[in-house]
């Protein structure tokens, strides 16, 4: 807090001695934030990008788990995968943002292909790593005792795996958001990177400040929402 | 820093990771311990699985783009033949301005980052109280920065290169200080009682146990500072990569925008292959034990 304190007077410090209108003080940054919320703009764009926002985490979460589990369990699935998987972690994927806008169009869906494109490899990638953690003695005697594929996935991979899916959750929540600000500021003007580039062509640095704090804030809440849901789960699960 | 090459960031965030594939952007994955039994079919000499099945991907995707024809796939082999055009529009010089400030804003980072890891680990007190907010740096996209560094620069190299700069500064500063704090520190204890200081303590001991780490920091900051780079550019979009991408986009040359894109993907793995080479050259000592 201390430290938090020091940085805003620093902050206003600085700024009032330069007195550079790109540059603003936390007092107009405040006035930015109370006119935006007062008119409507910022909650309207916060809206919009977290609906889009939302469905990708729907599609792309659920898909990783799929495709992380059977990677995990199934060698030649996680082969057949492995070179598409490790281009996804390498590659820059903004630069089939472009490919995305032709296929998909300026709406939506696009925005949540996107999304999609940047939460599944790294909810994949930790529910692999989870479900390889599985005690090979306890699989054993799940298969010894008649357990089905589809029992040993539920009762055994997918709990052992679960603090990796979570860690792989939180991460992949980051890379939506990162995701849906990237097809907002490049191609697709709306939601809240549309609001940051209105803020730019107009000059108003308040404004934009406003909602990369504002970015910045979701992050750290949904983060937290997701340490916070998986410690609880598994206090539950008695680990 | 856990022997398995992940590393535990904070509680409960896991930062680095590295696993049997290419490790990744920013974060996590828990590996090692007993693999799970896996089911026949998966075994064969290293690569061919997995060559096969990138051979099967490009035969799907050519005949899938000259039988289905979609107006937004063109077909492989007309992809790949557009590549000559592509270079005759600059597309080398394009992606050296890439690299270009993606080797500036990475040296930036670096240097910021020894001088952080040098202050929080010779005075913890700072580190203490600078880390919740190199953690929340972390989680936020630093993508949304980049228009306010439009704001102040304008679309010139400082603007670009500065985001190149806030996508590997704190991965580096983090993880860095993370792997000196997490040296042996019997070895550090020894040195102290034979009347080191602390600044030679770090350099003698601290940083020359913390190597394979800090390589594994850089691994993973050259393929954030290669993410970096392309976005600032396909944002600002006045040069390199990034325009080429947004000229064909808006012409609508399909192939030509598919050949930039392979390029990007071809350029960022040679990378990324070079630096995991020089990693496990410069750590070979580690693994041989």
């Amino acid at each position: 807090m201390l430290v938090l304190t020091g940085l805003m007077v620093a902050w206003h410090l600085v700024t009032t001695s330069m007195n550079d209108p790109m540059f603003p003080t936390p007092e107009r940054v405040w006035q930015s934030f109370t006119r935006t919320w007062n008119d409507g703009s910022l909650m309207e764009a916060f809206r919009d990008s977290n609906s889009a926002l939302l469905t990708g985490l729907a599609l792309g979460v659920p898909g990783g788990i799929v495709l992380g589990m059977l990677s995990g369990y199934f060698r030649i699935v996680d082969r057949i995968l492995a070179p598409y998987v490790n281009m996804m972690l390498v590659v820059p994927m903004v630069a089939l943002v472009p490919i995305l806008i032709i296929v998909f169009g300026l709406g939506t869906s696009a925005r949540v292909a996107v999304i999609v494109l940047f939460v599944l490899p790294d909810v994949l990638v930790n529910t692999r790593g989870g479900v390889r953690l599985t005690d090979r003695q306890l699989l054993m005697m799940a298969r010894s005792y008649g357990g089905s594929t589809l029992g040993v996935f539920r009762t055994l991979l997918l709990p052992t795996a679960f603090p990796s899916v979570m860690t792989g959750l939180r991460i992949g929540i980051g890379r939506g958001i990162t995701g849906m600000i990237v097809v907002e500021l490049t191609l697709v003007a709306s939601g809240m990177g549309g609001f940051i580039m209105e803020a730019l062509g107009r000059f108003r640095a308040g404004h934009m400040i406003v909602m990369i704090l504002l970015i910045g804030l979701e992050a750290v809440v949904l983060t937290t929402l997701c340490v916070l849901a998986e410690r609880r789960v598994l206090r539950r699960m008695g680990a | 820093m856990r022997a398995d090459g992940s590393a535990t960031v904070n509680g409960s965030a896991t930062v680095a990771i590295r696993m049997d594939g290419p490790p990744l952007e920013g974060v996590t994955a828990p590996a090692g311990g007993p693999p799970v039994t896996r089911r026949p079919g998966g075994d064969g000499p290293p690569g061919l699985v997995e060559g096969i099945s990138l051979a099967m991907g490009a035969l799907t995707w050519e005949l899938a783009a000259r039988i289905w024809d979609p107006a937004w796939l063109p077909p492989l082999t007309r992809v790949l033949a557009s590549t000559d055009d592509i270079v005759r529009d600059g597309a080398l010089g394009a992606l050296s301005s890439t690299a270009y400030i993606f080797v500036l804003g990475l040296m930036a980072a670096m240097a910021a980052a020894i001088v952080t890891t040098v202050i929080f680990t010779l005075v913890p007190v700072v580190h203490r109280l600078a880390r919740p907010y190199f953690y929340m740096a972390m989680a936020v996209p630093p993508l949304a920065v980049v228009p306010f560094f439009m704001l102040i620069w304008g679309p010139s190299l400082t603007a670009r290169v500065a985001t190149v700069w806030l996508f590997t500064y704190f991965v580096l500063a983090v993880m860095a200080t993370e792997a000196l704090e997490h040296s042996p520190r019997d070895l550090r204890d020894m040195a102290f009682s034979y009347g080191g200081r602390r600044l030679s303590v770090l350099r003698t001991v601290a940083i020359p146990a913390a190597t394979p780490r800090l390589l594994e920091a850089l691994r993973i900051a050259v393929v954030r500072g290669i993410k970096g780079a392309v976005n600032a550019e396909l944002i600002i979009g006045v040069v390199g990569v990034g325009r080429l991408l947004r000229s064909y986009s808006a012409g609508y040359r399909i192939e030509h925008l598919y050949a930039t894109v392979l390029l990007v993907l071809v350029a960022s793995l040679i990378t990324y292959f070079l630096i995991e080479r020089l990693e496990r050259k410069a750590t070979g000592w580690e693994r041989s034990g």
